[in-house]
């Protein structure tokens, strides 16, 4: 039976931060019921305060809760994240979480790999920290890949952790650290490390795919990401391909079931692209 | 005497506590909704169409969000009649409002199959009929949009059918009215009205349509305005209860649903937006009474029509 959904907590934009390039936005919200019981991989679904166009909610990756304030990060694409990124600080947020598995942190490991592309950032800090606290691995790495230096966000913030987490950056021009993706920097980070290894990511379908590939005996925890309807669960607007049972497709609903999925499972081949 | 008014709806002989169901599709089996059906304000639960055999549903993606509203093209993904009755129906019995099963299928002995064996369930208070999908390739909508499938259907379906029977209504036909006639005809105790309207969102980068589905339902404040026409029109023409929805999202746009004609309303993306949406246009209409000095919603049934003389 499916667990019931959480009731909508009326939050406030405590802090709103610019990021890097101006596309990018870190923004504090006061909302400590939600931030209360958050984990990291688990997701908010936020309304903007008597919208109707846009009609739905959309889906922001938990990227820290601490001391009753979430934290999430996200990019201007669209009219809703236009409209979010103009709100100011004491603006009503509508808030439906956290929803959602999150990562699964069982099991002890020599190395994490967290793996990053784009804004994927946005829930790895909060799960380093968590696989810290929580003693899962010796080596904890968090690898960032993004266009450019300008979409590159929040490496400052990881590099200040240095003192327990590695840093890898790497841009697909060479502006800032390696030059090449995410998925060719982790390559070389985990040569020879393969068996006691564990990799985390978030990002475009296409890196979680080409990780999955390249390393299929890796455990695997990857965050899926799609256009969500209710959020939980009731819809069956957001399914994922999993990997078929006697030629029948199996859909999962990643606001319910994921967004968090061992990449073993996914059906890489008939996801959308 | 109490101050509030009284919310409570017959909606073709069903008894609801108040005004306002969930609508099918957009409450799952109702687990999902726990904690929102425990809060009350909810008149009764239409649960999400049932197949004979259980269905996948279509391929991703399923919904698009369009200006006001969505489509979507789930493709009547559900676990079948026999785990419906097995899995879903205890958590069901256990609600304190009335429960209505939305049927689908692809052939007439589909429908009458499925409907035969959720009738025979106790702890259901009515049937609604989906033929009215515009999601699946063949039967769901086929036998709405055509009065002669329409009213057979109905009545093939009325015969094994020990409850109440709504039947809801595609937006997609010429006259909405001639096929309300034609259910009634087929022995129908209510019509819903409407179903979603058939769209489509194209992906000018990738020139191909956003849905893997290709056409999707749009529903959403988007179709409010035609879904209050629709229900207009049956109410003039037909002498059918009616449930109206499309587009509700708050106690004024369901006034007009039931001005229009609608004995009862239903939430269906509202409460995407809002999982308490259904709560809060009932709190809606019960204010809108105290304001008009009306006790009873009955009596606001139909009345932006003219007095005929």
């Amino acid at each position: 039976m499916s667990e019931p959904a959480p009731q909508p907590e009326s939050g406030k934009i405590f802090r709103k931060t610019g990021l890097t390039g101006g596309e990018y936005f870190e923004t504090l919200i006061d909302a400590p019921l939600t931030a209360g019981r958050s984990r990291p991989g688990q997701f908010v679904h936020i309304r903007l305060p008597r919208s109707s166009d846009p009609l739905l909610r959309r889906p922001f990756s938990i990227a820290g809760a601490e001391n009753g304030k979430l934290s999430i990060l996200f990019k201007r694409v669209g009219r809703m994240t236009a409209e979010f990124s103009e709100l100011q600080d004491g603006a009503d947020l509508d808030v439906l979480g956290p929803l959602g598995n999150g990562y699964q942190l069982a099991g002890k490991t020599g190395n994490a790999f967290l793996v990053a592309g784009g804004y994927g950032i946005a829930p790895l800090l909060f799960l380093a920290r968590s696989i810290r606290d929580k003693g899962i691995a010796k080596n904890i790495t968090l690898i960032e890949g993004a266009r450019n230096a300008s979409q590159l966000v929040w490496s400052e913030k990881v590099q200040a952790e240095k003192s327990w987490l590695n840093f890898i950056a790497c841009t697909d021009d060479g502006s800032v650290g390696m030059k090449g993706n995410s998925v060719e920097a982790l390559a070389i980070a985990m040569k020879g490390l393969e068996a006691d290894s564990q990799m985390f990511a978030c990002g475009p379908m296409g890196m979680l795919g080409a990780m999955h590939k390249r390393w299929p005996d890796v455990p695997f925890q990857c965050a899926v990401e799609n256009q969500m309807g209710c959020g939980i669960g009731v819809c069956q607007g957001c399914v994922l391909p999993l990997k078929a049972k006697e030629g029948k497709p199996i859909y999962t609903r990643i606001c319910h079931d994921g967004p968090i999925y061992d990449g073993g499972a996914i059906d890489w081949d008939n996801c959308p692209k | 005497m109490s101050n509030s008014p009284d919310l409570s709806v017959n909606l073709g002989g069903i008894n609801f506590p108040g005004p306002v169901l969930l609508a099918s599709g957009t409450a799952g089996y109702g687990e999902e909704l726990e904690t929102v059906l425990a809060g009350g304000g909810i008149g009764g639960i239409i649960v999400k169409s049932i197949t004979l055999e259980p269905r996948d549903g279509n391929p991703p993606p399923r919904i698009v969000e369009t200006p006001s509203g969505m489509l979507n093209a789930i493709g009547l993904a559900n676990v079948g009649v026999e785990a419906f009755i097995r899995d879903k129906m205890p958590f069901l019995r256990r609600l304190k409002i009335p429960v209505i099963v939305n049927v689908a299928g692809f052939a007439i002995d589909d429908y009458v199959e499925t409907a035969r064996r959720v009738s025979a369930q106790e702890g259901i208070a009515g049937i609604e009929l989906n033929i009215s999908c515009p999601n699946v390739k063949k039967g769901g909508m086929e036998f709405g949009v055509e009065p002669g499938p329409a009213e057979e259907i109905t009545s093939r379906v009325r015969s094994v059918v020990k409850q109440p029977l709504i039947v809801k209504l595609s937006p997609n036909v010429t006259d909405i009215a001639v096929m309300a006639q034609a259910v009634k005809n087929g022995g129908a105790d209510a019509v819903a009205v409407i179903n979603t309207y058939v769209g489509m969102v194209i992906d000018i980068q990738k020139r191909r349509p956003v849905l893997k589905n290709g056409v999707g339902g749009l529903s959403g404040p988007a179709i409010r305005p035609l879904a209050v026409r629709c229900v207009w029109q049956v109410r003039k023409k037909v002498d059918i209860p009616i449930l109206g929805l499309g587009g509700i999202m708050d106690g004024n746009s369901a006034m007009e649903f039931i001005l229009a004609g609608a004995s009862a309303v239903a939430v269906g993306t509202g409460s995407f937006l809002d999982p308490n949406m259904g709560a809060r246009v009932t709190e809606g209409i019960g204010k809108y009474m105290t304001e008009a000095g009306v006790n009873k919603v009955a009596e606001l049934v139909g009345k932006a029509h003219p007095v005929s003389s």
